[in-house]
């Protein structure tokens, strides 16, 4: 499968009262074409900002300061505004977490839709734009469609709302869709129905599909290649049947500790002690050791690097040196 | 919606019946006899009596608030002390002044107040932004009729531009307009600051809200983005401070009417003050209040136009 | 049971005290990093000064007429110059600070002492007794400020008390409207519940609970407020209803320097400038404190 977008050694930082919050800490990972590529970790960790940065949407006081984003041969962290705009929405996009603020609340939802096409393609007729966001809407499970796309957000519920955002997402026929979190706040009956939907639409119109959450569940069903994430910089990167078999890395091993399994029979869950810690001016040494029950000497005094231990499986921990 | 605008219309009854309620008793709280006040020390017992019994002040209270009461409802607040014409009548013919006044200004206020809160917000921290915040809390803090006077001063004493005072010749459109232009700015001017202000925080505060991003997310120009998502949401609680602030519109278009010698409903009232003309002063104060009424409820329904969010119960 | 309960509260209330005082000296320093507080703050206490010290350092009697020094401009010895009465009036603008100062800060404080009361009562209680309360308070909005205060100048007679009164009535309902709004954000709060529930009487959960949380947009309200008020006064004295001449206040000298304002610009110069700077130094001081206590409502 060929590299759709490559990630190279990407920083975001931010300038805050507190000091320089290093976010995105030196991320690399590449996409393939038609894959479900996740990024895990928990809250905190850099992976809403990974996500943003690719996009070049990281709010004050974030910058990007370095790395490299390859997307069919450019770079886009070097192309200007108007480069840019033409990417987002089209070939390119994104949704997010809080589909009830993700609306804007007073324009009708039909109008948001026709609006990412409007934008993209202007010369095109408005009529069959309509007639196209309806035809998303229909795609995407909303019923009754025509009626409902003159609604405004706020009579829709939260897994509509969702749907909307999806279906706005796909318009333009898009090569990655990025999905911040996208199921994190509805119910776990919608969250099913949701990813099902992705999923089919991701086999149809041969999507690649960069899926960041917390939820390892959501993980084992969707993802193709998984990397985890923790304070700024990824710790594990592999296969997704490798990592939930054979998680190498503490942390993620702990993350698999955390969640009932039927396919082991665990006695207690294990919670990982402390909490993950804020990166400001970047690791000194392995951050993690404080939580770590391996923790040596070399682990508080430099930093590991994130190394190939074979099977494309790749750990950042001085125990696999 | 027209049954909402008939309820607000409604409601607002008992809210008009407090008012005329209210003016009835403060009047009676004045010190002194007004009927000795018209007639002077001087005058016979027997001329008291009968100005006393034609203004009906020797009924009881109760009757008499009665009669106060069906009578204003009617729009009839009896003559002024001070010509004998009916104090209404006089109201209505001033308006047209003070009207012209209040919505030059608000005009003048709104263009000015939105585009200075949308340049310091799109320019925050700049010293575009740093320069116009400091004007606007300069400026809120002067009262009008001062800002007034440094415009006359600046403007119609040493430069001699505009007039400094009256109305002008109302056959004469362009002579009104012309005495118009000062006040309606000065009015403008001072409004404009607190809009200015609301604007600036409001549109900063949307701009970080999360339908922002999607409209970035989805390729939208800065221009789109900024006017168009951003905007129709800040606008509204813009549009509550203005309706907030129209009792400092209508305070200020008294007060400016004094210092530029305009004959609208501020003199009136000002003047009856003066001379204690009590019938002038109720009926100029209920119609200050009508207005404010209509207006406040004119303003709930530009709210609901703005905010698909809210149901006009 | 109740006795574990009543040692849990006691316990969490002295925990929330000390995290209070800790709370208390990091605001302190928080305000005093802002540039509005502390320029308001010097404004404020100068001006405040002024008005203390008038007697000492008004260089003239404020009320003496010399009718031979009438309209004289600005000079070493009168340094504002003086007015058509030959009064000097950097000593009227010295003991104008006065007035303005008692009427604001008086105005303001009778107005809430009325306005929060009310306005918590009606959103405390809500059903009827906000109704009729809302309605008060809706008759009262539906004069602007300055036309209730001229009528009610108008009715009462001129004097300082019945100007203290009429600006403390108009700005009644803006704290009567805000108590309320804010009482009824809070009254829906969990710990109003779990008071109500361990049997507070109603003027506990009021004092104890309400209260303190509805403080911080009433004492931003109030110091805004201090502002308006000076304003309104002025205002009054401009339009010559308020505190009688000879006594000087600020509003009846810009009348009277707009009528001389051709041939004598300082004597409006320097009441105009006067008023702008004290109100001024309120609306700093009335923002800093609201982008510090309340970080809701921060100037971005």
């Amino acid at each position: 499968m060929s590299v759709l977008l490559d990630v190279h050694n990407l920083k975001t930082y931010f300038y805050t009262r507190k000091g320089v919050l290093h976010a995105v800490d030196g991320v690399s990972f590449n996409i393939k074409k038609g894959e479900v590529f996740g990024l895990v970790g928990e809250s905190g960790c850099g992976k809403s900002m990974t996500a943003l940065s690719i996009l070049r949407l990281v709010p004050f006081p974030g910058k990007i300061v370095g790395g490299e984003i390859i997307f069919k041969e450019r770079d886009l962290l070097k192309m200007t505004e108007e480069e840019i705009r033409k990417i987002r929405g089209n070939k390119i996009t994104m949704i997010f977490q809080d589909p009830n603020t993700s609306l804007n609340p007073v324009f009708r939802v039909g109008y948001q839709v026709d609006e990412i096409q409007m934008i993209h393609f202007p010369k095109k007729a408005l009529s069959e734009i309509r007639e196209n966001t309806i035809r998303l809407f229909e795609k995407v499970g909303i019923a009754k469609a025509r009626i409902r796309r003159n609604e405004y957000p706020h009579q829709f519920s939260g897994g509509m709302k969702q749907r909307v955002m999806i279906s706005m997402s796909i318009a333009n026929i898009p090569e990655l869709l990025i999905a911040d979190e996208p199921t994190t706040a509805l119910d776990v009956t919608v969250q099913a129905r949701l990813i099902r939907l992705l999923l089919r639409l991701k086999e149809e119109y041969d999507l690649s599909i960069l899926l960041i959450t917390h939820n390892l569940g959501l993980v084992a069903e969707t993802c193709d290649r998984v990397a985890v994430m923790y304070s700024g910089k990824i710790i594990e990167e592999a296969d997704v049947y490798e990592i939930f078999d054979s998680p190498l890395h503490p942390y993620t091993k702990g993350l698999m500790n955390c969640i009932p399994r039927v396919d082991k029979d665990i006695e207690r869950l294990e919670a990982i002690p402390g909490y993950v810690p804020e990166n400001y001016g970047g690791w000194k040494y392995c951050i993690f050791a404080e939580r770590c029950k391996y923790c040596s000497d070399k682990c508080k005094s430099s930093v590991p690097p994130l190394k190939e231990v074979g099977n494309n499986h790749k750990v950042r921990c001085f125990l696999y040196e | 919606m027209l049954k909402y605008i008939m309820k607000r219309l409604l409601l607002a009854i008992p809210t008009l019946l407090g008012v005329i309620t209210l003016l009835f008793f403060v009047i009676r709280l004045a010190p002194g006899d007004p009927v000795l006040y018209i007639l002077g020390d001087m005058a016979t017992s027997e001329r008291v009596a009968a100005l006393r019994k034609e203004l009906g002040l020797d009924k009881p209270l109760i009757v008499q608030y009665i009669e106060f009461m069906s009578k204003a409802l009617r729009g009839d607040f009896g003559r002024s002390f001070s010509n004998g014409m009916p104090a209404m009548e006089r109201v209505l013919k001033s308006f047209p002044y003070t009207l012209q006044l209040a919505v030059l200004g608000t005009l003048i206020a709104i263009v000015l107040g939105l585009g200075i809160g949308i340049m310091a917000a799109i320019n925050r921290n700049s010293w575009i932004d740093l320069i116009s915040t400091t004007a606007v809390i300069l400026i809120a803090s002067m009262p009008i009729f001062w800002l007034a006077i440094l415009l006359i001063d600046s403007l119609s004493v040493q430069l001699g531009i505009f007039p400094v005072q009256g109305v002008g010749d109302p056959e004469n459109p362009f002579s009104v307009l012309w005495h118009l232009l000062l006040p309606a700015i000065t009015l403008g001017l001072g409004m404009s600051a607190t809009i200015a202000r609301m604007t600036r925080s409001s549109l900063l505060e949307v701009l970080n809200e999360d339908y922002v991003r999607t409209a970035w997310s989805k390729g939208a120009s800065k221009y789109v983005v900024i006017f168009e998502h951003a905007l129709r949401n800040a606008l509204i609680p813009v549009v509550t401070i203005i309706g907030l602030n129209f009792g400092y519109l209508l305070g200020g278009t008294v007060l400016l009417e004094t210092v530029f010698s305009r004959p609208g409903l501020g003199t009136l009232l000002i003047e009856a003050v003066y001379a204690r003309d009590y019938p002038q002063i109720q009926a100029s104060v209920f119609f200050f209040s009508l207005v404010f009424i209509m207006v406040n409820i004119g303003v709930d329904i530009l709210y609901s136009f703005l905010d698909p969010r809210i149901k006009l119960r | 049971m109740r006795e574990i309960s009543r040692q849990i509260v006691i316990e969490k209330q002295s925990l929330r005290q000390e995290e209070e005082k800790v709370r208390q000296s990091e605001l302190m320093i928080e305000l005093l990093e802002s540039k509005y507080f502390v320029l308001g703050m010097i404004i404020f206490t100068s001006i405040v000064l002024m008005a203390v010290l008038a007697p000492f350092i008004s260089p003239y009697d404020p009320i003496e007429q010399n009718m031979r020094e009438t309209l004289q401009p600005p000079s070493s010895k009168h340094l504002f110059g003086t007015d058509p009465f030959g009064r000097d009036v950097l000593s009227r603008i010295i003991w104008g600070s006065r007035i303005s100062l008692v009427v604001g800060i008086l105005s303001v404080f009778f107005a809430a002492l009325c306005g929060v009361p009310l306005g918590v009562i009606a959103g405390y209680f809500k059903g009827k007794v906000d109704l009729i309360l809302s309605r008060l308070i809706d008759v009262m909005l539906s004069f602007p400020g300055i036309i209730l205060a001229i009528v009610i100048m108008a009715v009462l007679g001129q004097s300082l008390n019945n100007v203290i009164l009429a600006v403390s009535i108009s700005m009644i309902p803006r704290f009567a409207r805000i108590a309320r709004g804010q009482t009824l954000a809070v009254r829906e709060k969990e710990f109003i519940q779990a008071a109500v529930s361990l049997g507070a009487s109603h003027l506990t959960i009021i004092w104890n609970h309400i209260l303190p949380n509805i403080l911080t947009p009433l004492i931003v309200q109030s110091t805004l407020s201090l502002g308006s008020a000076i304003i309104i006064e002025a205002s009054l004295s401009f339009l010559g209803l308020g505190v009688q001449p000879p006594t000087p206040t600020w509003g009846e000298m810009l009348n009277t320097g707009r009528q001389y304002l051709y041939t004598a610009p300082w004597i409006a110069y320097s009441a105009g400038f006067f008023i702008t700077l004290t109100v001024l130094g309120f609306n700093l001081l009335g923002d800093g404190l609201r982008d510090v206590l309340d970080p809701k409502m921060r100037r971005i």
